[in-house]
């Protein structure tokens, strides 16, 4: 299955989740691309085979925090779009300082880890030192162009920051999502939330961004649906709602007190991007379950499996008017809490406040 | 004591060598083992040349990284002012001043000879250095000169080419006669020894005489028990005796004598003893040292040793000892640099040996401030001299150490822009620094344009690509290293410094398809310890890649499955209804276990502390960490499932360490 064509005067969002780890890109007219975080599999990186399918240069790219799960290919597409006279480099954003987990030899899984997260970071530092204009800082309440687009940083407070990185330092115990970066892409007034992992417990992290989030036409769902991510900011107003599986935490969770009960009884259907389980076990051709189905399935085997790239994404197309579509590839299953047929539709969000 | 003469046939060797050289071969080795008396047959070669009509020329390399600059710097003393001015002009290149002094030589007319005692080739197990290159380039030069001939005398012995063999013992009575040891303390002992008629003495040198001596004097032991010791072969005798004598302020002391490359006087033999007893001094005297009409010197011997235990001084211990052989220097060099006395060209050669051994004590002592206040010869004095202070910074992680080796490199470029060694180590100190990556990128590059044949410069400008997060251009480096240095590859330390360094930042980076490709290029025979370790790490990170790391390191992957690994009863692995291994994913709270049915099968599994307890009693009282690799077993009989864990593998032990350390720039 090919990926969508890419219409010339709509906004289009990609969220990619392939069991483990999260990319989400942004192309805004006229033909402007954010990268925001990066997963893969095996040794395919889904950003720059995204960016290699479209032939697009990314203007801005972002890791939100420092998990593996979100820095998988991110010095590669660092790497990749930084070989040109630095004229053509794209900003690059980061918080920094920023706290990192402790890995060694003896938690190999961490290990490896970490080493992905330290080359995403030093791809990052060693670009904004050969070239600081490419440097983003992600100060919160601050806005940079992407085309026809604007993206704001909704959080983290500097206060929060602070306050992990001290906490790092001193080494005591924090929780990177705290701090994750959350962005508000507006365009012609409509809003989409790239909620990254910022959690509501611990640090209300959600109820502190709140004042800075529009209501929105769409969100990527943060922290896959967590019930600590949980907050009624990133459901309020219907939003279509987009989630990434994280396999070895089993989220989203799919019983009637987990994230996806509590989304479903907003919006009628939550669109998740892969199954929570191993990427050769989701499922060949883009599924429509219901939550009690999912609950009941476990790690029951789906055929046809995925054959590989371009796989488990979900892909928004927005128009000027704010009118919606999606799409969905392999893998991807679109969420209803009861049977019945999903009725696709376009749906219209006004928008509300005057940032655009 | 006076110099071991009673070395039998060093005539018959010196002859043997001269004939040699009349029937016109153009190098010949005298090969002996340490103190074996091969400085006092080069005399005698020398001196029946010089008798036979040669031009002779002796110098000698020091064994340290200035070893060529020394034996240079003699041999040109005895040349003309011309050669002189271009020799000791800080400016001119290593190249030019060598063509200079050997062509000086060879001009000198008739037969011309030029020996050198310990010429020092750095270690065939190591990728030639600066200072081992230096070396080189001296006796190729001299031999590329067709009008002289080279005598050298080594105690590693040549596979090839003219030899002529030093006899390896001495004449024991001699050595022990009761003339030598008459006013020493030790007399007794000496007798004794002689007395016994061992067999063995035979077959000792004049040095192990008298460290017999002294170990029998110390431990009170009879002739026999002394010898016995002998059984290990000389060095570890030396050691033996070393770690005999007496106390560790005696030891110590001894050991101090090892910074001495040149004979030295009483006062710093006083200086470097320190408070020793008179018994203690009379040791050193009388069956340590040698007397010559120099000063004292350390045999080769006991100086290996004694320098192999420099580094166990303690550093203020290590600089002072340093400064006494600096000051014995300065002292020399005052009293032969007075204008009367330097017209001659021998008082020029010790002017300048002294002037060298100066900065070569100010630098082991580490003291940059006082290299850089005197005048020096040689660019590769500011190199040694960076070298020094690198390896000290890197040792005690002391930053001011590695910014004052930068000073010595950036004084080496002010004379030679086109140094490589300098700008290849400045390079790498501020790549441990982690300042600023631009000078240390130009640098390694520039390094690599001046030796593209040199291994360190490739190993460490990829390290630092792959360090600062840029892959590609990493990747091209690497394609352009293996190029460069494909004829490289019989050797290990090829294998050594470029693919052990570079595999293993790119597995600590988890980036696996570059290690592995880097891994395929090592041919296992020449992977050395760390080369299955590393392959280990880059299995395991795959599977961790795949979320399939339920394995630990030490079972073999042939027999994976044929588990359970761990149990011990014969009677429980009858009972075995299914097993699965796995491995703690995350233990905060809950224990999360990834775990495989079969090869191609993988879930996971959630506990609470409590359950995960039930079924694991080891985890009881300490729950195991995550990254603890698990099975997980069914057992006929049983009503529930047993968790089993792995003790922590050894297999990533011999991993080499990561240094410096990839996250600096960060």
């Amino acid at each position: 299955m090919a990926l969508p064509a890419l219409a010339a005067d709509e906004l289009h969002v990609f969220v990619f989740g392939p069991g483990t780890g999260e990319l989400v890109a942004v192309r805004a007219p006229p033909n402007d691309w954010l990268i925001v975080d990066g997963c893969g599999v095996g040794r395919t990186k889904y950003g720059p085979a995204l960016l290699a399918h479209y032939g697009a240069s990314p203007r801005l790219i972002a890791l939100t925090h420092p998990h593996r799960d979100h820095a998988v290919g991110v010095a590669d597409i660092v790497d990749m779009f930084t070989q040109g006279p630095v004229r053509t480099w794209p900003q690059i954003g980061l918080l920094w300082p920023t706290p990192r987990d402790r890995v060694n030899l003896h938690d190999l899984q961490a290990y490896f880890a970490g080493g992905v997260v330290e080359d995403a970071l030093s791809a990052i530092r060693n670009r904004w030192r050969r070239h600081p204009p490419s440097r983003w800082d992600l100060e919160v309440g601050s806005s940079t162009q992407l085309g026809e687009a604007s993206i704001t940083v909704a959080s983290p407070e500097r206060n929060t920051r602070r306050d992990a990185w001290k906490a790092w330092q001193r080494g005591g115990s924090y929780d990177p999502n705290q701090i994750a970066t959350v962005l508000d892409v507006s365009w012609h007034g409509h809003h989409i939330i790239l909620g990254s992992d910022l959690v509501e417990q611990p640090g209300r992290g959600w109820t502190v961004a709140q004042p800075r989030c529009e209501a929105a036409v769409a969100t990527k769902v943060p922290h896959h649906g967590s019930t600590n991510a949980l907050h009624a900011s990133w459901i309020r107003g219907a939003p279509h709602l987009a989630v990434t599986p994280f396999a070895s935490s089993n989220l989203p969770r799919f019983d009637k007190t987990g994230g996806i009960a509590r989304m479903l009884a907003t919006v009628d259907t939550v669109h998740l991007t892969a199954l929570p389980r191993a990427y050769t076990a989701q499922v060949g051709t883009p599924q429509r379950l219901t939550r009690r189905e999912l609950e009941r399935l476990g790690d029951a085997e789906i055929d046809p499996p995925v054959h590989g790239w371009p796989d488990c994404y979900v892909m928004l197309s927005i128009a000027a008017d704010g009118s919606a579509r999606l799409d969905h590839g392999p893998g991807s299953v679109q969420i209803t809490e009861s049977g019945g047929r999903v009725r696709p539709r376009r749906r219209v969000v006004r928008p509300r406040g005057g940032r655009s | 004591m006076t110099a071991p003469l009673a070395l039998t046939g060093l005539e018959q060797a010196a002859g043997a060598v001269r004939e040699h050289l009349d029937r016109g071969q153009r190098r010949v080795t005298l090969y002996g083992r340490a103190s074996s008396g091969k400085t006092s047959a080069m005399r005698l070669i020398a001196g029946q040349l010089e008798a036979g009509g040669w031009g002779v020329h002796r110098t000698q390399m020091t064994g340290d990284d200035d070893g060529a600059l020394v034996a240079l710097a003699m041999l040109g003393a005895d040349l003309g002012d011309d050669v002189r001015g271009c020799l000791f002009d800080l400016n001119v290149p290593w190249k030019r001043k060598l063509q200079s002094v050997v062509g000086g030589l060879g001009r000198t007319g008739g037969r011309t000879a030029v020996l050198v005692d310990d010429p020092w080739f750095g270690s065939p197990e190591e990728a030639p250095s600066l200072f081992a290159e230096r070396a080189t380039d001296l006796l190729d030069e001299i031999e590329r000169t067709p009008s002289l001939s080279l005598v050298l005398s080594r105690s590693d012995r040549p596979l090839a080419g003219t030899v002529v063999e030093l006899p390896t013992a001495a004449e024991p009575h001699a050595v022990l006669a009761a003339e030598r040891w008459q006013r020493s303390s030790l007399a007794h002992v000496a007798r004794q020894l002689a007395e016994a008629g061992d067999a063995r003495l035979a077959r000792l040198s004049p040095v192990e005489l008298r460290l017999a001596v002294a170990l029998a004097s110390v431990k009170g032991m009879n002739a026999a028990g002394a010898l016995q010791r002998l059984r290990t072969g000389p060095h570890a005798f030396v050691r033996t005796v070393l770690d005999s004598l007496g106390n560790a302020r005696f030891r110590t002391a001894i050991v101090r004598l090892g910074v001495m490359r040149t004979p030295f006087d009483e006062a710093t033999l006083d200086e470097l003893l320190g408070e020793t007893t008179a018994s203690e001094r009379g040791l050193v005297l009388d069956a340590l040292l040698f007397k010559t009409d120099d000063g004292f010197v350390v045999p080769e011997l006991l100086a290996r040793v004694a320098k192999e235990r420099l580094y166990t001084l303690r550093f203020a211990e290590l600089k002072e000892a340093h400064f006494v052989a600096a000051r014995f220097h300065e002292r020399g060099f005052a009293e032969q640099a007075r204008p009367a006395s330097v017209s001659r060209a021998a008082d020029l050669r010790a002017v300048k040996r002294h002037e060298m051994e100066i900065i070569h004590h100010l630098t082991e002592a580490g003291d940059a401030a006082a290299v850089f206040s005197r005048s020096v010869d040689f660019v590769e004095q500011y190199d040694k001299l960076g070298k020094t202070l690198s390896i000290r910074g890197v040792r005690t992680s002391k930053r001011a150490l590695l910014q004052r080796a930068v000073d010595a490199y950036d004084r080496a470029l002010v004379h030679d822009t086109d140094d490589p060694y300098a700008h290849h180590y400045r390079a790498y100190n501020l790549d441990v620094l982690a300042d600023d990556p631009a000078p240390v990128e130009e640098g390694y590059r520039r390094a690599l344009i001046l030796r593209p044949d040199h291994v360190w410069h490739h190993g460490r400008f990829v390290a630092f690509l792959v360090t600062c997060g840029r892959p590609r251009e990493a990747h091209d480096a690497w394609e352009e290293a293996l190029r460069a240095l494909d004829g490289l590859r019989g050797h290990a330390w090829l294998f050594r410094e470029l693919h052990r360094p570079v595999a293993r930042l790119l597995l600590h980076r988890g980036r696996l398809e570059f290690a592995r490709e880097v891994l395929d290029d090592v041919p296992e025979r020449l992977g050395d310890t760390w080369f299955a370790p590393a392959r280990v790490l880059l299995a395991q990170l795959e599977e961790a890649e795949a979320d399939q790391l339920v394995f630990p390191a030490s079972v073999p992957p042939d027999s994976r499955w044929e588990g359970p690994h761990l149990l011990i009863a014969k009677g429980e692995r009858a009972r075995v209804v299914r097993w699965m291994p796995g491995r703690i994913e995350r233990a905060n709270g809950e224990i999360s276990v990834r775990f495989a049915e079969h090869a191609a099968k993988f879930g996971r599994r959630k506990f609470n502390a409590a359950g995960f307890r039930r079924v694991c009693p080891t985890a009881r009282p300490t729950m195991p960490p995550a990254g603890t690799f698990l099975e997980i077993i069914e057992l006929e009989g049983e009503d529930h499932e047993v968790i089993r864990c792995h003790p922590m593998s050894t297999a990533l032990n011999d991993l080499p360490a990561l240094f410096p350390h990839p996250d600096r720039y960060l």
